[in-house]
């Protein structure tokens, strides 16, 4: 009993010590005070600035910004909205070896397609490079959500409270937040008809997204993953990789489905326009590209440059061609007389 | 005099590791796994349905990718395993958007019976329990025919 009474003596001794320490009473002290200099104003919070929860570059989301569902629909919007065409195919199981091998052949597709621009016009800068063209597998149900905020989803300019076409929630208060994924955006997009590309949007998705509209681009990824006779295929003479079975028993089991392209005022009002069917991407692959207008337009050139020529050329041949025949009209006359 | 127990059967369920030993069919593996956790089959993240492939010999499909009526091919066509086309004939149409097609799906099975989907009527878990029905009966035939 005696250690266990000193030790107990000792742990009380300690506990005083540290609360004889403590500068908490000095606080205190300090608070009573200010508080009976001045009295409780409730003005004063809310003309205190309040520390930032978050960055400006980073709003808080209405699904938790760590799920991967919330990084992928970001992912998703930022794409759809830097590339001017999407390509949508379906991928039908293919392995992982099978991806790799077509990925390659397309790369080096697109890669023949940027030196033959850069040979027509080595001065202009290529909007689309081979490097900028990608072609991802994504998340359907994700990827149709992002499609119908990008279409029915108008950010709206938050301003004072004062303005009438500030948009307001259905409890009727101005939204703190109206960025893709806040909750306002997806509040919003609950009743909007559904999206022209919507009955695509089932099975397992792939995307090919250019950043720009370049058919010469968009011509030789089709001649790689959906070859037909008007875009027909690498021969196995000129490309014998594209043979390999890798290659081919994966692009079996790809399939063009359609494609988006990306709004621009002159679009607004035929909004089915934008979404193509095969048959419209080829027609769009089918275009002229920049090299080809260019070869239009110099054989246009070459050809009226060569009927002005004769035009402007024409009156004096005819004057030297007269006066060249009169001259030997007159030098046979001459001759005629000599020899009388 | 001993009686059985009621409960003999349930007890005796073979367990997934058994059957996968004597068998290592993967539908079959599921069924049991299905039989055994009935909870995942409520889960939201379902398992990923397997159909029975290996007795189709000839699968013709033709879609309009912008009709809602093309969900149940496409997703047929995604049942299809990584190397089905070394097992049987695989033949897919593209139709237009315009076109006044509303798309088709035949199949044809080891034994010669044809069947054409009604994708009037058929979702696609109906044309999958259609196929694994004749699929299994097809098995059955063939494991008779073994033994």
């Amino acid at each position: 009993m005696p250690s266990g009474s000193t030790s107990l003596r000792r742990i009380a001794q300690r506990s005083i010590s540290v609360s004889s320490r403590c500068p908490r009473q000095a606080y205190a002290s300090l608070a009573t005070a200010a508080s009976s200099s001045r009295s409780y104003d409730p003005t004063l919070d809310s003309s205190i600035p309040q520390a930032p929860r978050h960055l400006p570059t980073q709003p808080p989301s209405f699904k938790p910004p760590e799920f991967r569902k919330s990084q992928l629909l970001r992912q998703y919007i930022s794409l759809l909205k830097s590339s001017q065409v999407v390509l949508l195919f379906q991928h039908n199981n293919l392995k992982a070896s099978e991806w790799a091998a077509i990925r390659r052949e397309l790369a080096a597709a697109l890669l023949a397609t940027d030196k033959d621009a850069a040979s027509i016009s080595p001065d202009t800068p290529p909007a689309t490079t081979a490097d900028s063209i990608r072609f991802n597998v994504t998340k359907t149900h994700i990827l149709e959500i992002a499609l119908q905020l990008l279409e029915y989803y108008k950010p709206p300019q938050l301003s004072s409270s004062t303005s009438t076409s500030a948009p307001t929630t259905l409890a009727g208060e101005e939204p703190a937040y109206t960025h893709y994924l806040s909750e306002y955006a997806q509040r919003s997009i609950r009743k909007t008809p559904p999206h022209p590309l919507k009955p695509l949007m089932s099975g397992p998705i792939a995307l090919l997204s250019f950043p720009s509209v370049s058919p010469d681009h968009l011509a030789s990824a089709l001649r790689i993953l959906s070859p037909d006779k008007q875009f027909p295929a690498p021969r196995k003479r000129i490309n014998p990789d594209y043979h390999e079975p890798a290659v081919q028993s994966g692009l079996q089991k790809l399939i063009l489905l359609g494609a988006r392209v990306q709004e621009t005022p002159e679009s607004q009002e035929r909004r089915d326009a934008r979404f193509l069917d095969n048959w419209g991407i080829r027609w769009i692959a089918g275009l002229n590209g920049l090299g080809g207008l260019r070869g239009e337009l110099a054989a246009l050139l070459n050809y009226s440059g060569m009927g002005l020529v004769g035009a402007l050329e024409a009156n004096s041949l005819n004057l030297w061609r007269t006066m060249e025949g009169r001259k030997q009209m007159l030098e046979d006359g001459e001759k005629g007389e000599k020899s009388e | 005099m001993s009686r059985v127990s009621p409960y003999t059967f349930v007890t005796t369920v073979p367990t997934v590791q058994f059957i996968s030993n004597i068998c290592l069919r993967r539908e079959t593996v599921q069924l049991v796994h299905r039989y055994r956790h009935p909870h995942i089959l409520r889960s939201p993240h379902p398992q990923p349905s397997i159909m029975i492939t290996r007795f189709l010999t000839d699968v013709s499909a033709s879609f309009n990718p912008f009709s809602p009526r093309a969900k149940t091919v496409r997703s047929f066509l995604a049942l299809l395993p990584a190397n089905a086309r070394q097992t049987m004939k695989v033949n897919v149409k593209v139709l237009p958007r315009t076109s006044a097609e509303d798309g088709s799906l035949s199949l044809q099975f080891k034994d010669g019976k044809q069947l054409e989907v009604d994708l009037q009527r058929l979702k696609i878990k109906e044309v999958m329990e259609e196929v694994d029905r004749h699929s299994r009966k097809l098995g059955r035939q063939a494991e008779l025919s073994d033994g």
